[in-house]
């Protein structure tokens, strides 16, 4: 009984994205009500160039910030459960731009590398932004992993005269996987659908967020194949989410 | 002594290869890249600025603009529409979380709640938010509905462009931000702990009152800051569902912005810090008087 809210608002949430779906398929996406179905807009998509060049720049910045947080939620959730000393006080610095509405710090870092050093905004700045967005997250993923991790496990390895590398590869990358593939996934699609720091250090670069808000916020013939590319792009995206979850309750349980 | 200093470097360096170095390493180079920044808002809140140059001089006149261009009103506006989006994930959340951590027994069903609370991060903010647009408007399905059966004479004007339709759009995208928090918070509670509380005859009102919200609470804190803090800077529902009439935080801090007032968009993410440091500090409070009131009762039961 309790439960209906809760469900209410997940509704709210899937209504829109699968009434986005039935309108691209709809003969007059921007009525709002679906009808007249045809696969009209998908085959203009096809034929259109002028969102080419903003997903796969999205697409090239994405897996940057993806392997920049793999390998640095790998380094330091790795280590952070370990530490002795100033473990609070490292967490709570790397989880600290969560506790920033993203509007203002889009503006905090472009004000920062604009007048401090100078810098003009473009591609770096976006890759940085997207960084410090989606660290936070992928750290959070791999601690879940990493705190879970026995070290009595790399001792056991050693005393049976296990190599160091053996060490990592057999022990400790399985343990850890479902961490890297979660930084990994949390990386590339945090970075993908990002906005709000987008709007300001994106310099003239268009990312795939940055094309669709422009083209809904107008009026122009462009909008009904923004419902197609959102249509595909929210398919790759749950499906992404649904194999990340499976992969990580699978560890989670084992 | 300049051995020992020399020898002290050649530590450092050598701790530099370890795993800790490496991270302390990192963090140094996170807190020059991406904590500084947060510093310079404070900065150069209190510089002067006349035409493009940044004057290096204290003064509070971005101050006295942003109250006298009302841009204190848009950030409480910001923050009450912020604070109905977090309480309605709180009511709707609070028990979800609940179920999926201590009540749900399928696990089919479990994962799938998962993947609807994770899907939500990587929609893109405009295609979650167009949609509603175009359902809430005049000549959008619900008013034509509405418009068929008759129970409404003209078309709704107030389900578009409102604080209704913003509040409408950001709920549901944040919600997950809600609900996590507060799951792994029940999750790692001890069924033995509800077992005991049950067993010693409380209800299972009195049990949630007195054991298990009071368990929960930091994971209710830290929901109620992960989705207030976001939406209050979600620059799509505002744009989008709020057309424009009044402004939201995110309107500000873009025109601020492109028009080049920068120590005025500085004091702003100042004042936005502040009122944000603030509610922090509140929350911490109640919570730190929460739990002493509790430490008293189990003190005073002893």
């Amino acid at each position: 009984m309790l439960l209906v809210g809760g469900f209410c608002i997940t509704a709210l949430i899937y209504a829109p994205v699968l009434l986005l779906a039935v309108l691209s398929v709809s003969g007059n996406p921007l009525s709002g009500v679906p009808g007249d179905f045809t696969t009209r807009w998908y085959v203009q998509l096809a034929a259109d160039q002028s969102w080419r060049a903003p997903m796969l720049r999205s697409a090239e910045i994405a897996t940057l910030v993806s392997a920049l947080c793999v390998i640095a939620a790998l380094l330091v959730g790795r280590t952070l459960p370990r530490l002795r000393r100033g473990l609070g006080l490292l967490a709570f610095g790397f989880l600290l731009p969560l506790g920033v509405p993203g509007t203002v710090m889009g503006l905090l870092i472009f004000m920062y590398y604009r007048f401090v050093f100078g810098l003009h905004m473009g591609y770096w700045s976006l890759v940085l932004s997207h960084f410090i967005w989606a660290f936070p997250f992928a750290l959070i993923g791999m601690l879940v992993a990493t705190s879970r991790f026995d070290l009595g496990l790399l001792d056991a390895a050693a005393d049976l005269g296990a190599p160091p590398w053996r060490r990592l590869w057999d022990i400790e990358r399985p343990l850890l996987m479902p961490g890297l593939i979660s930084a990994a996934l949390f990386g590339f699609l945090l970075s993908f659908t990002e906005l709000p720091r987008s709007l300001f250090v994106a310099g003239g670069v268009q990312t795939l967020p940055l094309y669709n808000w422009a083209q809904a916020s107008s009026h122009t013939s462009h909008v009904p194949l923004i419902f197609c590319l959102n249509t595909l792009i929210t398919l790759l995206s749950i499906a992404a989410s649904a194999a990340a979850v499976m992969l990580l309750g699978r560890g989670a349980r084992a | 002594m300049a051995a020992r200093r020399a020898w002290r470097l050649s530590r450092a360096l050598a701790q530099l290869g370890s795993a800790a170095g490496q991270t302390w390493l990192f963090a140094a180079v996170w807190l020059v890249g991406a904590l500084l920044p947060l510093a310079i808002g404070l900065g150069l809140s209190f510089m002067r600025q006349r035409g493009l140059q940044i004057r290096w001089s204290l003064s509070l006149q971005a101050y006295r603009d942003l109250i006298e261009t009302g841009r204190v009103e848009v950030v409480l506006r910001t923050a009450s529409v912020a604070a109905g989006v977090s309480l309605i994930c709180l009511a709707g959340g609070l028990p979800l979380a609940l179920w999926l951590a201590k009540v749900a027994r399928s696990n089919w069903l479990i994962q799938l709640v998962w993947i609807c609370l994770t899907v939500p991060f990587f929609l893109d903010p405009s295609a979650r938010t167009l949609v509603l647009r175009l359902v809430l408007g005049s000549g959008g399905p619900i008013n034509e509905t509405l418009l068929y059966l008759h129970l409404i004479a003209a078309p709704l004007r107030w389900l578009l462009f409102s604080n209704f339709a913003i509040i409408l759009g950001l709920v549901g995208p944040y919600f997950p931000n809600m609900v996590w928090p507060i799951y792994l918070s029940i999750l790692l509670i001890d069924d033995a702990v509800l077992d005991a509380s049950r067993d010693l005859g409380a209800g299972p009102w009195a049990t949630l009152r007195f054991t298990l919200l009071p368990l929960a609470m930091p994971g209710i804190l830290a929901g109620l800051i992960m989705t207030f803090i976001p939406v209050l800077g979600d620059s799509v529902a505002p744009d989008l569902l709020g057309g424009g009439q009044q402004e939201y935080l995110a309107d500000s801090v873009l025109s601020l912005s492109t028009t080049m007032n920068y120590t005025g968009a500085a004091s702003l993410a100042t004042v936005v810090f502040t009122m944000l440091g603030l509610l922090s500090l509140a929350a911490l409070l109640l919570y730190r008087h929460a739990s002493a009131g509790k430490a008293g009762r189990e003190a005073a039961l002893a």
